[in-house]
């Protein structure tokens, strides 16, 4: 930029406006508030383990469908509006991602979620959670906890169902493969667990 | 000179202004790619034709030959963003969108015809989109550009079947693939997809795969085609 060669006043004031406005536009990285991803975390009651989340994304930040929209495709929903991405001091990457979701009465609704270690990695292990929110935004008890690991092509594909049986008051939590093979197949109780 | 420093400073003000990326990012999430877009490239696809469409004018075309196929031809057949680079190739452009004191902004749509079988009479085929958004960017000097960022909204696989007496191809299946990008490598990165198509003829059943890289299956389905097959 030429500037006439009689500029004297006031170059300061130009330098700091400059000054902001590079400050300005360079903050474009993808910033998240901590408490965003805290929040979640502690919604869903899963500690991370191995060391404390340092450089949590939340994903939506630049994502744009919604769990409902990947049907229970594990690792499509890690890229959903709900779903994080973090890091542990221990540099291992951790992908949580809500999976389904299930009405059991007014208020009250199972989640079924995903936690994958190592997420960009070769060897991804995965755990599945059904938590049971009393109302939405509080916390939430754990009614289940399954754990694999991929080993074969199949298991690279892993995708989850969550039914709610009214008249039995149970959830019926299912992970297939690839090849339609049965990872997990379980009823847990739910209305049991639901205060009267 | 106060004139100079005037428009200067306004200058600045109006660039301090401007919504930060992340803003911009957030306020898009209900931005969806214009039908009319989609529109050019799946008619394309529909019609079997290939080449590319820049902000509304048709800028290359190029031939299908039906002796050649892209399961076979490339080495490394199957990933959508690939295959705007061969002649089966599908690209639509409009990056006319403006905001303030940057432009070239708007929405890129890429894929084209990745996989194909032939039974019989009948061509079974997979194709691959993937649409892209890119915000407006300042481009004051060369090689000098603010807020210049893209990034991918989602990928579009649909399965057709063509017959020698229909014009246009069917569509059996249509699949939606998430992706994100969070500046974190979180994203599908930039190799994309890649769709897998295989047919078994004993089920008549025809299977679709689509993974990420070498390592992570993005989905898998068997589609029966038994009713859509000539008898």
């Amino acid at each position: 930029m030429c500037f006439p060669s009689n500029y004297t006043p006031h170059p300061w004031i130009c330098g700091v406006l400059c000054a902001i406005a590079l400050c300005s536009l360079g903050a474009t990285s993808a910033d998240i508030a901590p408490e965003t991803t805290e929040t979640l975390l502690s919604l869903m009651n899963v500690p991370i383990e191995g060391g404390t989340a340092l450089q949590a994304h939340v994903a939506e930040h630049h994502g744009h469908a919604s769990f409902e929209q990947v049907e229970g495709w594990v690792n499509q929903a890690m890229r959903t509006k709900e779903s994080i991405r973090a890091e542990t001091e221990t540099k291992k990457s951790i992908c949580i991602a809500l999976l389904r979701r299930a009405q059991v009465s007014s208020g009250r609704t199972l989640e079924l979620y995903a936690r994958k270690w190592d997420c960009g990695g070769l060897k991804p292990s995965y755990e599945f959670f059904l938590f049971l929110r009393p109302q939405p935004h509080a916390k939430a008890t754990i009614l289940g906890q399954w754990e694999m690991k991929v080993d074969g092509s199949g298991k690279l594909f892993q995708r989850a169902f969550l039914d709610y049986d009214t008249g039995l008051g149970v959830a019926l939590v299912q992970v297939t493969d690839g090849l339609d093979g049965v990872l997990v197949k379980e009823t847990v109780p739910v209305l049991s667990q639901v205060a009267p | 000179m106060g004139q100079f420093i005037t428009v200067l400073a306004v200058l600045l003000i109006g660039i301090l202004a401007l919504p930060l990326s992340d803003e911009t990012a957030a306020a898009d999430l209900s931005v969806r790619p214009p039908e009319s877009l989609q529109q050019v490239w799946n008619d394309m696809m529909l019609a079997g034709r290939f080449g590319r469409v820049d902000d509304d004018q048709s800028t290359r075309e190029d031939l299908d030959d039906p002796l050649l196929d892209p399961s076979t031809s490339l080495p490394d057949a199957g990933w959508v963003f690939d295959a705007p680079r061969t002649r089966w190739g599908i690209a639509v452009y409009d990056l006319r969108e403006r905001r303030f004191l940057m432009s070239r902004g708007g929405w890129v749509l890429e894929g084209g015809l990745l996989r194909r079988i032939h039974i019989g009479d009948v061509r079974i085929k997979l194709y691959g989109k993937t649409i892209q958004r890119h915000e407006p960017y300042w481009n004051p000097w060369p090689h000098v550009y603010f807020n210049n960022e893209s990034w991918p909204f989602g990928h579009e696989f649909f399965l057709l079947l063509r017959s020698k007496d229909h014009d246009r191809a069917l569509i059996l299946r249509k699949w939606v693939v998430a992706d994100s990008y969070d500046g974190y490598g979180g994203g599908l990165g930039s190799s994309g997809p890649r769709g897998f198509l295989e047919y078994d003829n004993f089920s008549q059943r025809v299977t679709v795969k689509v993974m990420h890289g070498h390592y992570a299956g993005l989905f898998i389905e068997r589609v029966d085609v038994t009713d859509v097959l000539p008898k």
